[in-house]
């Protein structure tokens, strides 16, 4: 599954699903990762401030910033494009 | 059909048992394997295309389900799967352009021998009749070409409108990237 998504795709999912707080556990089996290109993936996206990580008590959550907002509006701009502006297959 | 009645007549003639070691008894026997091949292709064929309709409708029955009252991020979703789809099938979808091309021009060929054979018999035996039976095969050849020839058409045009689409998306990586860099904090 992951082969066939590109990175900003992947990184598109993780920000959608991080809206609300989220585990890595539960990140990494809802966008379909293994746990070391999770953890690649979540650390990029902290360190480029789109994911925050939070710690309450013992459990650790990742969730998504207003940076991370930008970045998911311009994807979707970007991907809605595709079909509004290249002509469909049409029988 | 054809290979049962191949060896049936290789039976007949002595031919099944010498093998492809007799020189000219070994047509028809690469005949027999040959038309197997094609027979276990055809089948593939048909379950791949299956497999990729199936995965096709599924998604559009769920795309239906929520049409209207999607919100922005669901519909860039269903996108994203669609591309993934593509991406997935990408190389069956390549194959099945180039086997429905030759197998079209195949039933084409076969269709169009048949039609001259039907002619021709009438001209050879110098009567105006003519022999209707070879009708419906040259009919069902040429059938079965066009519909070969516009699937292999139809799968074209699906294919380079995703393929355009596919470049696109190599585009929109740039400006991702290039946001991506100038965000870093």
């Amino acid at each position: 599954m992951s082969e066939r998504r590109t990175r900003y795709e992947i990184y598109w999912e993780i920000l959608v699903f991080c809206k609300t707080p989220r585990s890595f556990t539960g990140i990494i089996g809802r966008c379909d990762l293994n746990s070391k290109t999770g953890q690649e993936y979540l650390e990029f996206l902290c360190r480029k401030g789109y994911l925050s990580l939070r710690k309450d008590n013992e459990k650790t959550t990742y969730a998504a910033t207003e940076r991370a907002a930008e970045y998911i509006a311009l994807f979707g701009r970007l991907y809605q494009t595709l079909f509004d502006e290249i002509p469909g297959f049409k029988l | 059909m054809f290979i049962v009645t191949r060896l049936q007549e290789m039976a007949h003639a002595g031919t099944l048992l010498l093998g492809p070691f007799s020189t000219w008894s070994a047509v028809p026997l690469i005949m027999v394997i040959v038309g197997f091949s094609v027979a276990v292709l055809g089948i593939k064929w048909i379950v791949a295309s299956v497999e990729i309709f199936s995965s096709v409708e599924e998604l559009k029955s769920a795309y239906d389900a929520k049409k209207g009252e999607m919100t922005p991020e669901e519909s860039t979703g269903f996108i994203i799967q669609m591309i993934n789809q593509y991406r997935t099938n990408k190389a069956t979808i390549r194959t099945m352009i180039l086997v429905c091309t030759a197998g079209g021009c195949c039933f084409l060929v076969l269709g169009i021998m048949s039609s001259i054979e039907f002619v021709s018999a009438g001209l050879t035996s110098g009567m105006t009749t003519l022999n209707y039976l070879l009708i419906p095969s040259a009919l069902l050849s040429l059938g079965i070409a066009t519909v070969s020839l516009l699937c292999s058409y139809y799968f074209r045009q699906y294919a380079s409108v995703w393929d355009l689409r596919l470049s696109e998306i190599s585009r929109s990586e740039n400006v991702l990237e290039k946001t991506m860099e100038q965000d870093s904090p």
